[in-house]
């Protein structure tokens, strides 16, 4: 038997609804059947890493435990009697929680390359909650960890392989909880809504643009590659948009899926998206596409350096700060996507263009007067972040590799 | 409480019930039309190769198919379809083949077609086919039909058992895995063994009459449209039929088509697929050899399929361009003993229609571009083909085929002795 890719076939969602059926009767008359969540938890996980091979289901045991040494041990020295608050033991436990993804990452990039340790379905989700844990430990705003507490965050199955990355607190909040009748009733109504939403943007949009139409515009892009300088041609831009709308299509169907079960669960994991094509500008943007990885990068990445160079006096100018961190935060993301030429320029385009739109916001305040804002405007506004951004998925989804160098 | 629960689950559980009711119910929704089947007919949709419904309609209207791979997209004025509207032909031709199908895809596809039975059908052999690798497995999972899969496992016990077992196993090697009962099912029928009886009645009555359903509901909707092409085509045509007036015609179009390069190549092929990089394809088919491939095993189980359901089949040859072959380099004796071989394999088994293109004596313009036939081929072709389609029948007398298993065997596909 094969591993089961969650949420990509007919099989998965009938296994997946039965397994939750006895959770759901159970939260419907105000029950947590614990041993039964934790025996269904681990048939889908067996089901999902355990198929073929069973590599990834052996990788993922190792990863799994390396990360509860590292961050229960970080806890276990915060709260020791006479531990204080190192910035260096810190340092290295956030080192050592990232060495895993690291591996996997560069491990592409080696001349012999072996299939990695750690190589699993979804080990950046699990890195980005256990460096969240690390973080909010130092911050003293977690205060406990029990193991199979964080064994049950870790492995939430309904978003183990893609998110949306929830915070450890808020989770907490709602397993330790058991809803009200009417609480769950709408939980239910949501989580509904969700799931049928997600068919329809997964399974007919997403197919209709990823499965139709993106080979076609692609061959027919490849077809015109040396009529014009850079391959250049009205097709190319077709790919571009049809790249655009397969891509948040096909992955905010996966995010509804994962909220949708989550929501059955008496779990409300947050959303992933919020209408990202309206945005405004490229800030508004990154509040709405990908929101849970968005706010991740923000909270531990941008927030914590902007505090360290504030706290340091590194840099006097505030503008010059957040450029930085801007800088910093793309780079990171485009690393972390993967260790090619692309993701690299896509973090770098995305920085440059966060930095250019506080730059027009400051202009725009200045000249408040003489700048016109109505709905006008708006209009053009939202024309032109569309447009960036669908330009930075060109970028982002390596057709340009293939136009230009194969 | 029980109305709250309703209202989220019922719009669910209604469309849960339509979609099983669309699925499995034996509710036949006619959706093929003698229109959507004259579409079906030149609009070379891989649904339609991997469907079932509309070419079986096809075979009880007045369609004759010609089965074979790219070159059915070279829709100049002579191509037979073009041709058979332009001067009225009785039957009309029902084209099956895209690039990359070959034998095996198109052993598949015939397998599917069982209206096919007593009636005729023309198949187009490319040499290119015949590698030492034979098929790709790519282009064989992408054309490759569950529909067609589940009527192969279901008729599993009975007919040629050796064919059974080589289809199965080749399915396997090239990569094909459709759910763990149809693999099951197919790794027993490669051993020899028989499919047990669960096996049986879940393809038959779960896997296959849903994917029929699919064929019915979804097999003709939104298909590429190619009769503008075709009318464009017709149009160039003279009103009466003169072979010799259409091969001066067909001449000059093809000249006035392939005037950027001297190797008789269609310009718009020349410009997108061979001009940056033409230098390369020098002397680069000096080794060619089409002699020791699994492609012919594989077309043997072509064959066993056109011998089951009796089909009198018009086998043709296609031609390489000359000058292509002159440019690449290509040995004479690789087309050579090429045909000789095809054609060993095919009348000693009884199969004796063969048209053979790659021996024409003037084969000026014979190929539209490089190894795909067209201009002055087609015009060579729709001779025969046209006396062929008065009468889409077959005649008892042309199909006493007698098979035999020994080309199925890897002995024959590297066999250079015959």
């Amino acid at each position: 038997m094969h591993n089961i890719t969650p949420y990509t076939s007919p099989t998965y969602f009938i296994y997946l609804l039965l397994f939750l059926l006895p959770i759901m009767i159970g939260l419907f008359y105000g029950k947590r059947f614990r041993v039964y969540e934790t025996f269904a938890t681990l048939v889908i996980l067996v089901i999902t890493f355990f198929g073929g091979n069973m590599s990834q289901g052996f990788s993922l045991i190792a990863y799994v435990l390396v990360e509860m040494i590292i961050v229960l041990g970080y806890l276990r020295y915060k709260r020791s009697p006479n531990g204080k608050n190192n910035f260096w033991v810190f340092f290295w436990a956030v080192i050592l929680a990232i060495i895993p993804l690291a591996i996997v990452k560069i491990d592409p990039l080696m001349n012999n390359a072996t299939i990695s340790l750690f190589a699993f379905m979804g080990i950046s989700y699990m890195t980005f909650k256990s460096v969240e844990m690390i973080m909010e430990i130092r911050d003293g705003a977690i205060k406990e960890i029990k193991p199979w507490e964080f064994l049950r965050f870790l492995l939430f199955f309904p978003t183990i392989t893609s998110g949306p990355i929830d915070r450890f607190r808020r989770f907490q909040k709602d397993v330790l909880n058991v809803p009200s009748r009417d609480e769950y009733i709408e939980l239910l109504k949501s989580g509904t809504n969700k799931l049928m939403l997600g068919l329809l943007y997964k399974f007919i949009i997403g197919y209709v643009f990823g499965t139709l139409l993106l080979p076609k515009v692609s061959l027919l892009a490849l077809s015109y590659r040396d009529q014009a300088p850079l391959g250049i041609s009205w097709a190319l831009l077709a790919y571009m948009y049809v790249y655009s709308m397969y891509l948040f299509f096909d992955f905010a169907g996966y995010s509804l899926f994962a909220v949708a079960i989550s929501n059955f669960m008496g779990v409300k994991t947050p959303m992933n998206f919020n209408r990202p094509f309206q945005s405004v500008n490229i800030k508004d943007f990154w509040n709405r596409w990908h929101m849970t990885l968005s706010f991740w990068f923000r909270d531990f990445i941008y927030m914590r350096l902007m505090f360290f160079m504030m706290k340091k006096k590194l840099i006097k100018s505030r503008i010059t700060m957040a450029n930085i961190g801007y800088v910093a935060l793309f780079l990171i993301m485009g690393f972390w996507h993967g260790e090619t030429w692309f993701y690299i320029v896509y973090g770098i385009f995305h920085a440059t263009a966060m930095i250019t739109n506080d730059a027009w916001l400051r202009f725009k305040k200045k000249h408040r007067q003489s700048i016109p804002s109505n709905k006008f405007t708006k209009c053009l506004a939202i024309f032109i972040t569309f447009n960036v951004v669908c330009f930075s998925f060109l970028i982002f989804s390596g057709f340009l590799n293939t136009l230009w160098f194969s | 409480m029980k109305k709250k629960l309703w209202m989220i689950f019922g719009p669910v559980i209604v469309a849960v019930a339509a979609l099983l009711i669309l699925l499995w119910t034996p509710i036949n929704f006619k959706t093929v039309t003698p229109e959507k089947v004259n579409q079906a007919a030149t609009s070379l949709d891989a649904r339609v190769l991997k469907g079932e419904n509309i070419k079986n309609t096809a075979e009880e209207e007045n369609y004759i198919p010609i089965i074979g791979s790219s070159e059915l997209s070279r829709m100049d004025p002579f191509h037979p379809s073009s041709m058979a509207q332009k001067y009225h032909w009785k039957n009309q031709p029902f084209l099956l083949g895209n690039p990359g199908t070959a034998s095996l895809t198109q052993a598949m596809n015939v397998s599917g077609m069982t209206k096919l039975k007593n009636k005729k059908a023309v198949f187009i052999i490319s040499p290119q086919w015949f590698t030492k690798k034979g098929a790709r497995d790519d282009a064989f999972k992408f054309y490759f039909s569950p529909l067609q899969m589940t009527g192969f496992i279901e008729n599993s016990d009975h007919g040629n058992k050796d064919l059974n077992q080589y289809i199965a196993k080749r399915i396997l090697q090239l990569g094909i895995s459709k759910g763990p009962i149809e693999d099951d099912a197919l790794r027993r029928i490669a051993a020899g063994q028989k499919i047990t009886s669960f096996e049986k009645f879940y393809v038959k009555n779960i896997a296959r009459s849903s994917l029929q359903s699919q064929d019915n509901l979804f097999g003709s909707a939104f298909l590429n449209n190619h009769q503008g092409r075709i009318d464009k085509a017709t149009s160039k045509l003279p009103d009466d039929y003169n072979y010799k007036n259409l091969d001066k015609l067909a001449v000059k179009m093809a000249k006035h088509h392939s005037r950027e390069n001297d190797l008789q190549i269609g310009d718009s092929f020349y410009r997108k697929e061979l001009n940056h990089r033409i230098s390369k394809y020098r002397n680069s088919h000096t080794k060619a050899d089409y002699l020791h491939s699994p492609e012919y095993a594989d077309f043997e189980a072509l064959l066993y399929m056109f011998k089951q359901n009796h089909v009198q089949v018009m086998f043709v040859i296609q031609p390489v361009n000359p000058n292509w072959i002159k440019y690449t380099g290509m040995p004479k004796s690789a087309l050579y003993n090429f045909d000789k071989k095809i054609k060993y394999q095919l009348t000693s088994q009884g199969f004796n229609n063969i048209v053979d293109l790659t021996h024409v004596k003037n084969q000026n313009y014979i190929a539209e571009d490089t190894i795909h036939m067209g201009w002055r081929g087609w015009l060579i072709l729709d001779k025969k083909l046209q006396p062929y389609y008065k009468d889409k029948h077959a005649d008892p007398s042309q199909t006493q085929y007698h098979m035999d298993n020994y080309f199925l065997t890897d002995t024959w596909t590297n066999d250079t002795d015959f």
